[in-house]
């Protein structure tokens, strides 16, 4: 077994003893899942609508009724998917300090240092062991989520839609892989461990409130409760026409929102569980290559992370101090 | 790889800022010594086995243990040493067998429960195998510190102020155990002490610190030989001491 599995299993079985770890993943947990349940309920509710007034159709009627209603169940986790951006981030940042914090504060690392180990495999292995763990996690509140929309929205899952939940299982797993790297790599570099929950803070604040709000406010879309353009009763053909007059304002509306990796997730996994109208009939290729850039963003930004921190790693001092 | 000197460090100079914590210090210690660091608080001994044991970078300067050269072969200076801190900290919420089981596998070893095993009997400890670290008291807690730095069974072990903190009985305990580590196992140690009675009662070899510069350094029998007959190892000690603050 090397170095970086001993470390990554360690770090696993810590996180099943640790009461913070309990409390936050089961409120992350709950916040989710009654999300998806609360909507998931409505959804049953519309179903049964549906059912009831098609069954008091006579069959002669049935054949000249309205046409299935197109009900996305995937969409029921638009809710769920924002908990994730938000308090997610901010619980992945909070497991990557403690991560770090407890070692040095116990004094434990010292122990760790003197083994012959590398600071980038104790780095590597925790990085490891978060990924396993965050994992899990999501693989569990999927997996509820799932339930809920088949036994509560009766809503029906195809092959397709499955795919569509492991990319975004995925997606999200990136996600809160990098907040947990960012915090272990302040943690690391930071003297004072309350240095470093204020830049977290302050860089959770900004990338996930701050710059994702100020994205959604120039959105003149986002102006009038649910859509500008549609309470004109303009279509869809014509919104883009009067967009492309605003093509510099959308540029760096646009451009100001990559700059957050929430903004990024957000876009990724609402295309593909077909949050946005726009993607929701569309093919798994179609999304991906609509969205490739926003992919390789999020993926550039967490292995970029990873690279920082273990160039910090090589730091005489990390690991090492003890503060409080 | 063996070489003659168990320690060897040249010009160790280490600077933090513009405070000089260890000044050009010069030290060579034998296989099979026991060799006594002693100081003042803040001579500058922790930051010694900082360095010693790659810990810390000196700024300047440069030091071997058992051959390997600490700022290029570190993983294998740490494959051939152990190190107790100052004030040793484990893994509070897990038991003994955990810790050490955990810390060997970091250490290269395979399956360690046996060797484990091994090492608490040694250390007369095999019965608390089970037990959480947290209930156990400061000299407990010292006797699995010696525990962990000794389970790859290094050929030097770094002890910073072991018998700190401890009540007499478990320096007396310590002692021996350091004592039975060098005879029965023959492990070279480098303890760092502020205390003369713990150099007086284990070591063979004695090095004073002041200020970050290495004042003195000689074997003990030869030190007390070289003063006054009466002296006692406090006279001696006050006697350099005292000569290099004139």
């Amino acid at each position: 077994m090397s170095n970086i599995t001993v470390i990554a299993r360690k770090e696993i079985g810590d996180a099943i003893r640790s009461r913070q770890m309990l409390l936050l993943v089961t409120f992350l947990s709950l916040a989710i899942l009654i999300s998806v349940w609360v909507a998931s309920a409505s959804f049953g509710l519309k179903m049964t609508d549906y059912n009831a007034y098609l069954s008091a159709l006579t069959p002669q009627q049935r054949l000249q009724a309205l046409t299935r209603p197109q009900l996305f169940p995937l969409t029921l986790l638009r809710s769920g998917i924002e908990y994730l951006e938000i308090l997610g981030a901010l619980f992945a940042f909070i497991i990557g300090f403690t991560s770090i914090s407890r070692e040095r504060s116990r004094g434990t690392s010292l122990l760790l240092l003197s083994r012959p180990i590398t600071k980038r495999e104790i780095i590597l292995g925790k990085i490891f062991g978060l990924f396993a763990i965050w994992s899990v996690i999501l693989a569990i509140i999927y997996a509820a989520s799932v339930g809920a929309i088949l036994t509560v929205g009766h809503g029906q899952l195809g092959a397709i839609d499955y795919a569509r939940l492991l990319i975004a299982f995925v997606g999200a797993d990136i996600y809160l892989l990098f907040w947990s790297i960012f915090a272990i790599a302040i943690t690391s570099r930071m003297k004072q461990f309350a240095s470093a929950i204020l830049v977290g803070i302050t860089s959770w604040l900004v990338v996930v409130l701050v710059i994702p709000q100020i994205g959604d406010t120039m959105d003149p879309d986002n102006q009038v409760p649910g859509g500008l353009f549609a309470s004109l009763g303009i279509l869809k053909s014509n919104e883009i026409s009067i967009l492309s007059h605003f093509h510099t304002f959308d540029v760096l509306r646009n451009g100001l929102e990559v700059t957050s990796i929430t903004k990024l997730f957000e876009r990724v996994a609402f295309a593909f569980l077909g949050v946005k109208d726009k993607y929701n009939q569309a093919s798994l290729s179609t999304v991906a290559r609509a969205f490739g850039t926003s992919i390789a963003a999020i993926l550039i930004l967490t292995i970029l992370v990873g690279v920082i921190t273990m160039m910090i790693s090589k730091n005489e001092e990390t690991l090492k101090r003890r503060s409080s | 790889m063996t070489s003659e000197l168990a320690i060897s460090a040249k010009h160790i100079t280490k600077r933090y800022d513009d405070k000089t914590a260890l000044n050009d210090l010069t030290l060579s210690v034998n296989h099979g010594e026991i060799f006594g660091l002693l100081g003042h608080n803040g001579a500058g001994k922790t930051t010694t086995v900082s360095i010693l044991t790659t810990l810390t970078t000196p700024t300047s300067g440069e030091a071997t243990i058992n051959g390997f050269d600490i700022q290029s072969k570190p993983k294998q200076v740490r494959q051939s040493i152990g190190y107790l801190p100052e004030s040793v900290q484990f893994y509070e919420y897990l038991t003994v067998f955990e810790n050490l089981d955990y810390l060997a596998k970091l250490s290269g070893l395979k399956n360690p429960r046996n060797r484990i095993l091994e090492v608490l009997e040694f250390l007369e400890f095999e019965e608390h195998l089970n037990e959480r670290i947290s209930t156990f008291s400061k000299g407990m807690k010292q006797r699995v510190g010696i525990g962990q730095a000794i389970l790859h069974s290094p050929q030097v072990l770094f002890l910073d102020e072991p018998t700190s903190g401890l009540d007499p009985e478990g320096v007396i305990q310590l002692r021996e155990l350091i004592t039975l580590l060098n005879h029965e196992l023959g492990m070279t140690i480098f303890m760092n002490t502020h205390l003369l009675s713990e150099v007086t009662k284990l070591c063979t070899q004695i090095g004073i610190l002041k200020n970050g510069t290495l004042i003195y350094q000689n074997s003990l029998v030869s030190t007390i030989g070289s003063f006054d007959a009466g002296d006692s190892l406090e006279d001696i000690y006050f006697k350099i001491d005292g000569a290099n603050s004139k």
